[in-house]
């Protein structure tokens, strides 16, 4: 009878062990669930690494004008800002025909 | 039959633009390998001058001191240099060149087509008041010129655009290129690979075949008659006049080598304008390291300087 007691005690001595056995090795098994746990408890907030660079950029909204069918920028940006009210007759001439030559000589003349 | 030998010709190529600017074609010759987009740059600093600065150009600083004659006007420091230089070299040539001979020029009807009688001589003496240099007063930036008198800057600005236009692509690192304003002024950049550009000048004489001359990083302006004259009762009259005695000059063609265009052209047409006495003021090209030649009326050909590098 207590062989039979004996047995059974240590029957159930071993499921116990074997039970925190299991306990200890699903809790300390996965290191990072205290970590996770820990910001799921106490959320950081997220760190804006491109916050001090943007400062140095301008952002300008490109807008698509459907009557014009084209895409428009409102920001004055890099243009070239030419004085007076009209464009001098040199400018006007800036689809001029770009022509190859070799250094052939050039003629002398009088001008004004 | 054995292969002949081969010889390959490497032939430099450039990029060629024409625009009419300063009342001349300016031809401007870039390297093959430059962006077609440097013309824009390269014509946009000979627009700047001919906006700011032409005589002809409404609202220019020189307008405005010709319009305002008699009142101080405020200018930039650019326009100051340039005045300054040009009353300097007025100095040197005894005033026989002159900015301000534009009233000489409409008096021998360069302005008007339909004029076909030479100046009398009251209307010379009367027009002469109003020519002198002395008379351009530079306080700071501001400029006074005397009342009816007004300045021409045919002589020089054109050159000295070709200069400022030079200098841009020398700092862009083009170490080969040509700008020819009008043929009467160009300047140039050579390297190791292409030494030189050659510019044909035409004969006076036109029995005897022209001549080429080599260029190699410098300025060259060239004055003449064969274009640019008044034609009054069967005689020709050149449009650079002597400043003092009023008269157009009779000289046939002037050439002259510089270190800058601006330079070239000034004394070009100065040595032009001095007729008859070019031999006096011949030294003073020398000493400002210019080199050339002058065609006077009777065909004497008077090299100065050092000789010029002709092509055979």
């Amino acid at each position: 009878m207590l062989h039979w007691l004996l047995l059974s005690l240590m029957s159930r001595i071993k499921t116990f062990v074997l039970y925190l056995l299991g306990v200890v090795l699903l809790v300390f098994g996965n290191r990072k669930i205290f970590s996770d746990l820990w910001n799921t408890l106490f959320p950081k907030k997220p760190i804006d690494y491109n916050k001090d660079i943007e400062k140095g950029f301008s952002h300008e909204n490109i807008e698509y004008d459907s009557i014009q069918g084209r895409f428009v920028n409102h920001a004055e940006y890099f243009e070239i800002v030419r004085y007076g009210d009209d464009v001098t007759d040199v400018m006007k001439q800036a689809r001029s025909t770009t022509r190859i030559e070799s250094d052939n000589a050039e003629t002398a003349s009088d001008s004004l | 039959m054995p292969k002949q030998p081969q010889t390959a010709y490497k032939i430099p190529v450039y990029l060629t633009q024409e625009r009419r600017c300063f009342y001349a074609n300016i031809k401007v010759k870039l390297p093959i390998s430059c962006s077609e987009s440097l013309f824009e740059e390269v014509y946009g600093v000979m627009d700047v001058v001919d906006r700011y600065y032409n005589s002809y150009t409404r609202g220019s600083y020189i307008d405005q001191i010709n319009q305002f004659s008699g009142d101080w006007v405020e200018v930039d420091d650019y326009c100051i240099w340039l005045l300054e230089e040009l009353k300097q070299f007025s100095a040197l040539f005894d005033g026989v060149y002159d900015i301000t001979a534009m009233p000489l020029l409409k008096l021998w009807g360069f302005y008007n087509k339909n004029q076909q009688i030479t100046p009398s001589e009251i209307a010379l003496k009367d027009v002469l008041q109003k020519v002198n240099y002395n008379q351009i007063e530079i306080k700071g930036n501001s400029v006074k010129i005397a009342k009816g008198q007004e300045i021409i800057t045919g002589s020089f600005l054109k050159s000295f655009a070709v200069d400022l236009a030079i200098d841009f692509l020398r700092e862009l690192g083009i170490t080969d290129a040509l700008i020819n304003a009008g043929g009467s002024s160009m300047s140039v950049l050579n390297n190791e690979i292409h030494p030189c550009w050659k510019v044909n000048i035409p004969y006076v004489n036109e029995e005897k075949e022209q001549r080429q001359i080599q260029l190699a990083n410098t300025s060259f302006s060239y004055s003449a008659m064969s274009n640019n004259y008044k034609l009054i009762q069967g005689e020709k009259h050149s449009h650079i006049i002597n400043a003092i005695t009023g008269n157009p000059s009779n000289i046939q063609q002037v050439v002259v080598v510089a270190k800058s265009c601006f330079e070239s052209d000034v004394l070009a047409t100065a040595l032009y304008a001095t007729g008859n006495e070019y031999e006096n003021y011949i030294p003073i090209l020398e000493e400002l390291n210019a080199s050339g030649f002058i065609v006077d009326a009777n065909g004497v050909e008077t090299a100065f300087g050092n000789p010029l590098k002709e092509e055979v």
